[in-house]
């Protein structure tokens, strides 16, 4: 532990380390604030230019920008219904309906912090433990992934709101919509009409940006009243004491449950996390009603996981050298083009690497946490800027993040379409949610219950017996049974009294 | 007064007209590149074509004054990268580095597209699945595994459905008579990798490179190689030429260009290639990632498809993958 303590020290002590970390953090706030570009593209754009950098210097950056851009997500998610990334995809829920009260400071303020207490933890967590969690995240396998995504399905009855029929056709359709593209077992191509486009499925990003962001502005458009603007309260910079008595509990159980989203290793990110985070939030509130219409809640959920999904996603990366997310893919090729593998032998071949990373990542949570809380009644006058500018700005940044997606003009025809499902689905009052959860997880639940079948030969036992899958499905029943338990003994007291 | 001014301008006219002939003799002297040169990558940033490209395409940049520009277009396991410089302009300013999936793309029903429908530059590496199992397993060489094999099913992961790796471990199964549950994992050779670390499968088949953390840490080892060559990740696994099987399943790595391009611009590009492929960096680069390289030069190349085209579809074909 001496040793360590020395080498983080020593990596405090080196100005590069600050200034490019800095520059990074600041780079990726910046990219993951514009709607349409996310953070992935940042570090998939960026990369190069690290290369000519010296190698703990070039990975500082990249580490800055992962983090700035995961945060800087948050950002446009609050102000302009985009979500920046898609791991902020469920902080618009709450983070736009609060900002459209007036509110707005409040919501990057609860964003931020919540941000950098979810990082800042997870990044801990990865100094500390990472070797140990790994043993237990390798454990599970396509039986475990399958209950998961199971449980994150079963949930949609609990976000459905009022007409569970809507919900459930949302659902359904986020899944279909999941399906397109090649079968995960055989390669088959599905729905995809001959489009080469849609052999790889249809790219969340659009869809997104369509269905939140355009969607909002094609709603802004059909208002006939104009000028309706609320001034934005700005006040002070961090959360007040009250936000966080009610968030804290929120803090610790988003945290918990990004890092060990980000742990899992394979294409699970900020996205998965603040989904499960979201969920579990409502799940456990004592008012599950108030999500969706600016619950502080539900942007710490959203927030501290899909931060907390990086310091996790870097446990495998670093322990393993294999990947916990897409990000965290690309930065294998930028250790390889250092000439470095991330593995176990990184850490007793180059401790001050290792090190080095870790200083560097906790550097970008405090640099981000004073730009964001400082930045923030900047950031919210944006919403002064008169509605018609401010629409025309937006509809442009979806159109060039759309095809930034993939240089490509389909992405543009994608995003456009779902900005229209959107609209309509608002008009009548059809969820989103249970789209994205369908979409998201619908994908996963196939290929885990069909790689897990083949792997175990049709034995469908192995799903339901193995220890940690079966926790899953005992937390689906659970959440399942409970409310209708609930229900019942509510009646039969409303009856009692009634008597 | 009027000849003074009709000889001022003869002289501009002139002045004019020499300046635009002598003007075309300089830009007629510069040759190809004269502008940047684009280099389609049909799969994700950071993985191995990415790799490649950006290594040599970084080295090129450097021997010639305009840039060279790297774009990635992924999507059905390469389709949507090689239609998209399949319809650029023949001008040898838009080119593809593709992997040995452009010869099975058209037999799993990916494409229409294959070489024929390309000019081949040069080919500059190659990845070919092993056959790999956890260190501290029962089975220390092929031949133990090769036993268990023939008495009871074991379990195997691979990389994506329809893929080449796929393809090796089913011929391994087939040709060698053994019982393997063969899993494809659609996102690759990563998370197959990681399986076999959490022991959910006894052994996997990919390329060295796609677990290179695990073999290096001596976690893994390496029973056998589906390529002529030995792997520098595993200097000590044979190949299975060695063992005394014919499994060759190699995924050579590529550039080509447009249908129509003229020679000389093909030729100018087989020369620079040829420069940023001896270098060091790129030499070195190789053998720290584990892959093979090699060097193939425009016939070459155009040979080595061709035949590889036929090989791939009976090979697709007799594992079962082939749509036509």
């Amino acid at each position: 532990m001496e040793t360590a303590w020395s080498l983080l020290i020593s990596i405090f002590g080196r100005p590069e380390v600050w200034f490019y970390t800095l520059l990074g953090t600041i780079g990726g706030i910046v990219v993951g604030a514009i709607p349409g570009l996310t953070a992935t593209m940042a570090v998939a754009v960026l990369i190069p230019f690290t290369f000519r950098l010296e190698p703990l210097v070039g990975l500082a950056t990249l580490c800055g920008i992962y983090i700035g851009g995961i945060y800087g997500g948050s950002i446009s998610a609050v102000l302009w219904r985009i979500p920046g990334t898609p791991s902020s995809a469920f902080t618009t829920l709450d983070g736009y309906p609060m900002a459209v009260r007036g509110e707005a400071g409040r919501a990057i303020s609860i964003s931020t912090t919540s941000s950098f207490i979810g990082g800042l933890v997870s990044i801990i967590f990865l100094i500390v433990t990472a070797p140990f969690i790994v043993k237990v995240a390798l454990r599970f396998s396509e039986p475990e992934f399958f209950a998961i995504a199971v449980w994150g399905l079963a949930s949609v009855a609990d976000v459905s709101g009022k007409k569970l029929i809507y919900g459930l056709i949302s659902a359904v359709f986020g899944v279909f919509l999941g399906t397109i593209g090649l079968d995960p077992m055989t390669g088959a191509p599905r729905f995809t009409f001959g489009l080469e486009n849609l052999q790889s499925g249809l790219e969340f990003v659009p869809i997104m940006i369509g269905l939140f962001g355009l969607s909002e502005v094609l709603n802004e458009m059909g208002r006939t009243e104009t000028g309706q603007r609320v001034t934005q309260k700005i006040g002070n910079l961090l959360p007040t004491w009250e936000d966080v008595k009610r968030i804290w509990r929120t803090w610790v159980r988003g945290t918990l449950i990004g890092i060990w989203v980000g742990v899992l290793p394979g294409a699970t990110g900020g996205a998965m996390g603040s989904l499960m985070a979201y969920n579990a939030e409502k799940q456990v509130s004592k008012h599950p009603e108030e999500f969706g219409k600016g619950a502080p809640e539900g942007i710490a959920a959203s927030e501290s996981a899909n931060n907390a999904t990086v310091g996790g996603s870097l446990v495998p990366l670093l322990t393993l050298g294999i990947p916990g997310d897409t990000i965290t893919a690309l930065m294998i090729g930028a250790f390889m083009m250092h000439n470095l593998r991330p593995g176990p032998l990184l850490y007793e071949q180059n401790p001050q690497l290792v090190y080095g990373i870790y200083g560097s990542l906790i550097l970008a949570h405090f640099f981000f946490l004073i730009l964001g809380l400082a930045a923030a009644r900047t950031f919210a006058r944006v919403l002064n800027i008169p509605r018609p500018i401010l629409l025309a700005l937006i509809v442009t940044f979806c159109t060039l993040g759309s095809y930034a997606v993939s240089n490509d003009v389909f992405n543009i025809v994608i995003m456009a379409l779902f900005g229209i499902i959107g609209f309509i689905m608002e008009r009548i009052e059809m969820p989103v949610t249970p789209m994205l959860i369908g979409l998201v997880l619908g994908p996963m639940a196939e290929s885990s219950l069909r790689t897990a079948l083949k792997m175990y030969e049709g034995d469908v036992s192995v799903l339901f017996t193995r220890p940690f899958s079966l926790f899953f499905w005992v937390l689906t029943a659970a959440m399942l049974i409970i409310p209708r338990i609930q229900q019942v003994k509510a009646k039969r007291q409303a009856a009692a009294v009634k008597n | 007064m009027m000849l003074k001014r009709f000889a001022i301008v003869l002289a501009s006219v002139a002045l004019l007209g020499g300046a635009l002939v002598f003007g075309g003799c300089a830009k007629s002297e510069k040759s190809f590149p004269k502008r940047d040169i684009t280099i389609v990558v049909p799969f994700g940033a950071g993985g191995g074509t990415d790799q490649v490209a950006r290594v040599l395409g970084d080295l090129v940049d450097k021997a010639i004054e305009p840039a060279v520009v790297i774009v990635n277009k992924t999507g059905g396991g390469g389709a949507v990268g090689l239609t998209e410089v399949s319809k650029a302009q023949p001008d040898g300013y838009t080119l593809v580095l593709m992997t040995s999936n452009i010869s099975t793309l058209k037999w799993t029903g990916h494409s229409k597209l294959t070489y024929k429908d390309f000019e081949p530059i040069v080919a500059v590496n190659y990845d070919a699945p092993a056959l790999i199992v956890k260190a501290d397993s029962p089975w220390k060489s092929y031949e133990d595994f090769a036993k268990t094999a023939k008495e009871r099913t074991m379990r195997v992961a691979t990389g994506a459905p329809g893929g080449l790796w796929q393809a090796g471990a089913l011929a391994l199964a087939k040709r060698a008579g053994l019982q393997l549950n063969i899993v494809p994992e659609e996102q690759g050779g990563a998370p197959a990798a990681v399986k076999l670390l959490g022991g959910h499968v006894e052994a996997i088949v990919v390329p060295p490179n796609e677990a290179a953390s695990q073999i290096e840490s001596k976690q893994f080892r390496v029973l056998g190689v589906m390529a002529p060559d030995r792997n520098p990740l595993a200097p000590d696994a044979p190949t299975f030429k060695e063992l005394g099987l014919d499994l060759d399943i190699r995924s050579v790595r590529g550039f080509l260009a447009p249908k129509g391009t003229p020679t000389e611009v093909i030729k100018t590009l087989e020369e620079l290639f040829k420069t940023a492929w001896n270098s060091k960096e790129y030499q070195a680069y190789m053998k720290k990632t584990g892959s093979n390289a090699i060097w193939m030069g425009t016939q070459e190349y155009i040979s080595h498809l061709t035949s590889e085209y036929e090989k791939y579809h009976a090979l697709l074909k007799e594992t079962g993958l082939a749509k036509e």
